[in-house]
């Protein structure tokens, strides 16, 4: 049995090539973790927050999350959640759906309800400065114990959701800050991450 | 703009699958079948030619790469026989990232080699 290794290993300082941008980007990719083909995920050895590879299980797809306005994903964060022996995260992803016909209650809300989720985000912050180019562009929300709804509501007069949907999803005892899909450089990881929508053949 | 007979909605799902290789997916999109016919004009007016079928698919989001450094990047949109059997002799293992291989693929990527080995 190993010792895990919690020191810190650098300045802590803001960067001037790459300065913090709040928000993420308004498309994001939403998939059901049991669609996870684990066996083929593989972590950086040189990054231990970073996954190279992701892919889902034969026939499976993930789906896109749009959410338009100057704060998509609003509310979505990363909190400590302090335990007896160890200490954890807590990730929140909000989004909301402007749209509400038997449809999309039966194949989105109703799943949401009740499934396992990993949620994709890219943020605007992504580090295109750094050696290794876009490494902190795509956040994996998810990954280790599913993002389970923790609320879904439907407010007929609401004047954000206009009618719509609002939902926030948890995930929680999550070992890790924060995970990110990196592989090669920007373009790569992104064309990596647009195939999870494809079409599964 | 106008709507689409049964007959017509059919032949564009056949030819979509003709020409792109995949299958035509109806989403809620009012205008998804007139997307699809721009696709493939896209499509032929880019390559002129329709997309080569293949053999084998990718798991979505697997992405191939032949060899460390290369900024070729495989994903199912420009796959080929070719350039999966290529990366599956470079990647022995790398036959997880597959949703679709040939039956015979080993023989198709090793055969030569497994060949003179048995001589």
């Amino acid at each position: 049995m190993g010792v895990c290794d919690y020191s810190i290993k650098r300045d802590i300082a803001p960067s001037c090539d790459d300065p913090i941008v709040p928000g993420v980007e308004q498309v994001g990719v939403i998939f059901n973790r049991s669609d996870i083909d684990f066996s083929t995920v593989t972590f950086s050895e040189t990054h231990k927050n970073v996954i190279e590879t992701l892919a889902l299980k034969a026939g499976a797809k993930g789906y896109k999350v749009v959410v338009y306005g100057n704060s998509p994903f609003n509310g979505t964060n990363t909190a400590l959640a302090t335990g007896t022996y160890r200490n954890t995260f807590t990730n929140t992803v909000n989004m909301v759906i402007l749209d509400n016909n038997p449809d999309v209650c039966s194949d989105v809300i109703d799943g949401l309800a009740n499934g396992e989720f990993v949620v994709i985000l890219e943020n605007k912050s992504k580090s295109l400065n750094a050696t290794e180019k876009g490494y902190s562009a795509f956040q994996v929300y998810g990954y280790y114990q599913g993002l389970n709804a923790a609320e879904i509501a439907n407010d007929k007069y609401s004047e954000e959701t206009e009618g719509g949907w609002s939902v926030s999803l948890t995930e929680t005892k999550v070992p890790k800050s924060a995970l990110f899909l990196y592989k090669t450089n920007y373009e790569t990881t992104k064309a990596a991450v647009d195939s999870l929508t494809a079409e599964a053949v | 703009m106008p709507a689409y007979s049964l007959d017509l909605k059919r032949e564009i799902e056949a030819l979509y699958f003709e020409v792109l290789d995949k299958k035509f997916v109806k989403t809620s999109c009012s205008n998804c079948y007139k997307d699809a016919v721009m696709e493939m004009y896209v499509y032929l007016n880019k390559y002129n030619k329709m997309k080569e079928k293949t053999l084998y698919a990718l798991k979505n989001g697997a992405l191939l790469q032949l060899g460390f450094g290369n900024g070729n990047m495989i994903t199912n949109a420009n796959l080929t026989d070719t350039l999966a059997e290529k990366y599956l002799r470079m990647n022995p293992n790398g036959h997880i990232y597959f949703s679709k291989l040939p039956e015979n693929w080993k023989n198709r990527v090793f055969g030569k080699k497994s060949k003179k080995k048995e001589q």
